[in-house]
């Protein structure tokens, strides 16, 4: 007989079995949850003696906890500015490069646990595949734990922070901005990120040109606007990602009233707005290579991509219902195009870059 | 007053004792309507009005409140009746032909429409805002729940997790509505009262979805319900989308083709491996039960002493709608 437990939105302890702290005990797994999101909101959670709950080891558990797919968001930026400024000689300074990347991994590994957590406890992750934290939601670590280690991590991301923020001081006002936006949208108590429609908007902002625009302080010191151009193209495609996710969920997460952009438009204005975003990133990347980059060099990519596009929004245009299994299939399609667009840039900045090495030059 | 220890005799009256439907109620001028409500509304077992009364009676709702709560019901579910008919094309409802068939398209349409018009005529004079606005609220998911239903025919690759949403936009919201609707009548508005409630309806509604599903696949089905109708109509049902999950494109091709049980059998791998997806599915609603369970008993305390007679009656609901067992 399973003990069951099913406490309200209402009540004191609502919080204690959603973060783990009711028991020193016991586990509280959700089984299911009613009324989401609303005053009545109430979930039933099957009660476990924390040594029947049968755990990876500590290495698994930390791997699906950092979700490691995601960290090409930070990545590919770092990346891309650091070959570009080898591509055109960019003296950058190695040690502020290596405690910049250390403290941007921390930082991002900390917001991610932070917004794991805050997810968990505004049920976004019951609504949203792609927000459950399998290690929270089977009771490997209790959601405190996940809040506690992320405050951690971005305390010592500071830490990190703080030699190179000495080294260049003018970096001082991204970090005010950073912090300010994640204070905003994941730090609060009571709100976050998801009570916002425009919330995705931060995560874009984040990732995108401050991102960009703080790792080339922190390399070299210096400002240029093609790194913030390029953050800004970046972040569309962040962008584009999310709400590919918001799309496949528009059902689950409509009938949970989630504030969303997607749930907004509805079932088919949001393939127009989809459609918008990807046009919106097109143009913005052709402006920022043909700016700054030989035509040579990107329009194959510009190509492959406009008609792997084609092909995918024709599908999308075709859908008909977001409960079947084409909106599976459709999105699916929309991440490879998502996907791809990455590893095509990524071929034309390293084929630049080896292009530079070979001392071939008609850049 | 219904007996509650006496669940046999209740569960066999028919839905002529509860004198849903009278021609008196319509206009007599209006050709066809009066025959057309006597052919659907005969030969319904009338469920979801024994619920309402049930509950009424423990809620020791008036007899007045109670007939128009169930009529409501039964009002609404035979207009999603008289529009899914014509919206899957079935030519059959209880065994006889369907009101589009014999009666032209248009009027079952119009048919249908009456009676949701006819149900907040009525509602609306009983002057319950709440309930006029809480029936509101089901009629707009049932027919979400409709027309989502309608986007996926043809569709044998979705998947459970989608056809459950489905399920309880279409069916768990008349299930909820049969157990709050007497609370809000009796006006009994205590918010975690009417959450469980919520949630008990919710878990009906949905049992008796899978169990009615499982019939196409002549499991239980002592009610005789036409073998593999669903999925002859090119409708995954909740159960096939369970046994068809994880297979192949080639595989399920095979099953959609299926004339008969035998060769459904066949697609799927065999009756062994039918009869092993069946038992994971049952213990997946017996968990349902479970929790079923779990919220009946929190109800219990929540009722007052002389209202507990509606445990009797709800005790035995998952047996009834999941395992088709009948009581007594």
């Amino acid at each position: 007989m399973k003990r069951l437990y099913t406490v309200s939105k209402k009540s004191q302890n609502f919080e204690k079995y959603l973060d783990g702290t009711f028991s020193a005990t016991d586990v509280a797994l959700v089984l299911e949850t009613h009324n989401l999101n609303s005053l009545e909101e109430s979930i039933t959670f099957e009660i476990k003696n924390r040594d029947q709950i049968v755990k990876p080891n500590w290495l698994q558990i930390l791997l699906t906890l950092s979700k490691p797919y995601k960290f090409i968001y930070l990545f590919f930026p770092v990346l891309f500015i650091l070959l570009d400024f080898l591509i055109h000689g960019v003296e950058f300074d190695q040690l502020t490069t290596v405690l910049s990347v250390i403290s941007a991994i921390l930082l991002f590994l900390g917001i991610n646990l932070m917004s794991d957590f805050r997810d968990h406890l505004q049920g976004f992750d019951r609504v949203n595949e792609n927000h459950k934290s399998k290690p929270i939601f089977l009771g490997w670590v209790r959601a405190i734990r996940v809040k506690q280690s992320a405050l951690c991590l971005i305390f010592l991301s500071f830490l990190f922070s703080i030699p190179v923020l000495i080294a260049f001081p003018r970096l001082l006002f991204i970090v005010v901005i950073t912090g300010t936006i994640i204070f905003y949208s994941l730090l609060r108590r009571k709100k976050s990120y998801r009570d916002h429609l425009f919330g995705d908007v931060f995560w874009a902002i984040l990732v995108g040109p401050l991102l960009s625009t703080g790792m080339q302080v922190a390399f070299s010191g210096i400002v240029q606007l093609k790194y913030f151009l390029f953050g800004c193209v970046w972040g569309i495609l962040i962008f584009f990602r999310i709400q590919i996710s918001n799309f496949e969920h528009i059902l689950s997460s409509s009938l949970a009233k989630v504030k969303n952009l997607v749930n907004y438009f509805g079932f088919e204005h949001s393939k127009k707005f989809l459609f918008s975003i990807w046009t919106l990133f097109l143009l913005s990347f052709v402006f920022f290579q043909a700016a700054f980059h030989h035509w040579l060099i990107w329009m194959g990519t510009v190509l492959i991509i406009f008609f792997m596009g084609y092909k995918q929004f024709r599908l999308l245009y075709k859908l008909s219902s977001p409960s079947g299994s084409e909106m599976k299939i459709v999105n699916e399609g929309l991440k490879v195009l998502w996907a791809s667009m990455i590893m095509l840039w990524l071929v034309q900045i390293v084929f630049e870059y080896l292009m530079i090495i070979s001392g071939a030059n008609f850049i | 007053m219904l007996n509650p220890l006496n669940l046999k005799e209740n569960f066999l009256f028919n839905s002529h004792d509860l004198k849903i439907y009278s021609p008196k109620d319509f206009p007599s001028y209006l050709p066809k309507l009066n025959n057309l409500y006597d052919d659907l509304f005969s030969g319904g077992k009338g469920f979801r009005a024994k619920l309402v009364k049930w509950v009424g009676e423990s809620l020791r709702l008036s007899r007045e409140a109670e007939h128009l709560l169930a009529q409501t019901i039964e009002f609404i579910h035979n207009a999603s009746l008289l529009h899914d008919d014509l919206v899957d094309r079935s030519h059959l409802r209880r065994g006889k032909p369907a009101a589009w068939t014999k009666y032209t398209p248009e009027y079952a349409v119009l048919a249908g429409d009456y009676l949701l018009a006819r149900v907040m005529v009525n509602l609306s004079q009983f002057g319950n805002i709440k309930l006029v606005q809480y029936t509101a609220e089901m009629i707009s998911d049932l027919l979400e729940g409709e027309w989502l239903q309608d986007s996926v025919v043809g569709d044998f690759f979705v998947s459970p997790q989608q056809l459950d949403l489905i399920h309880e936009l279409k069916t768990a919201s008349l299930f909820k509505w049969c157990l709050k609707a007497p609370f809000i009548a009796a006006k009994k508005e205590d918010p975690e009262l009417l959450a469980i409630i919520d949630e008990m309806g919710s878990l009906l509604g949905l049992l008796f979805q899978r169990s009615d599903d499982l019939l196409d696949y002549d499991i239980r089905n002592a009610e005789g319900k036409a073998v593999l109708g669903d999925l002859k109509s090119k409708y995954l049902n909740s159960f096939g989308a369970f046994i068809c999950q994880g297979k192949s494109r080639t595989e399920i091709d095979n099953i959609v083709r299926s004339q008969n049980l035998e060769t459904f059998f066949q697609a799927v791998g065999g009756k062994h491996f039918f009869d092993l997806k069946l038992k994971e599915f049952d213990e997946m609603n017996s968990q349902k039960i479970e929790l079923y369970f779990h919220h009946m008993s929190r109800l219990k305390e929540k009722l007052n002493n002389d209202e507990q007679d509606m445990i009797n009656f709800l005790s035995p609901l998952p047996d009834l709608l999941y395992w088709r067992k009948k009581p007594g």
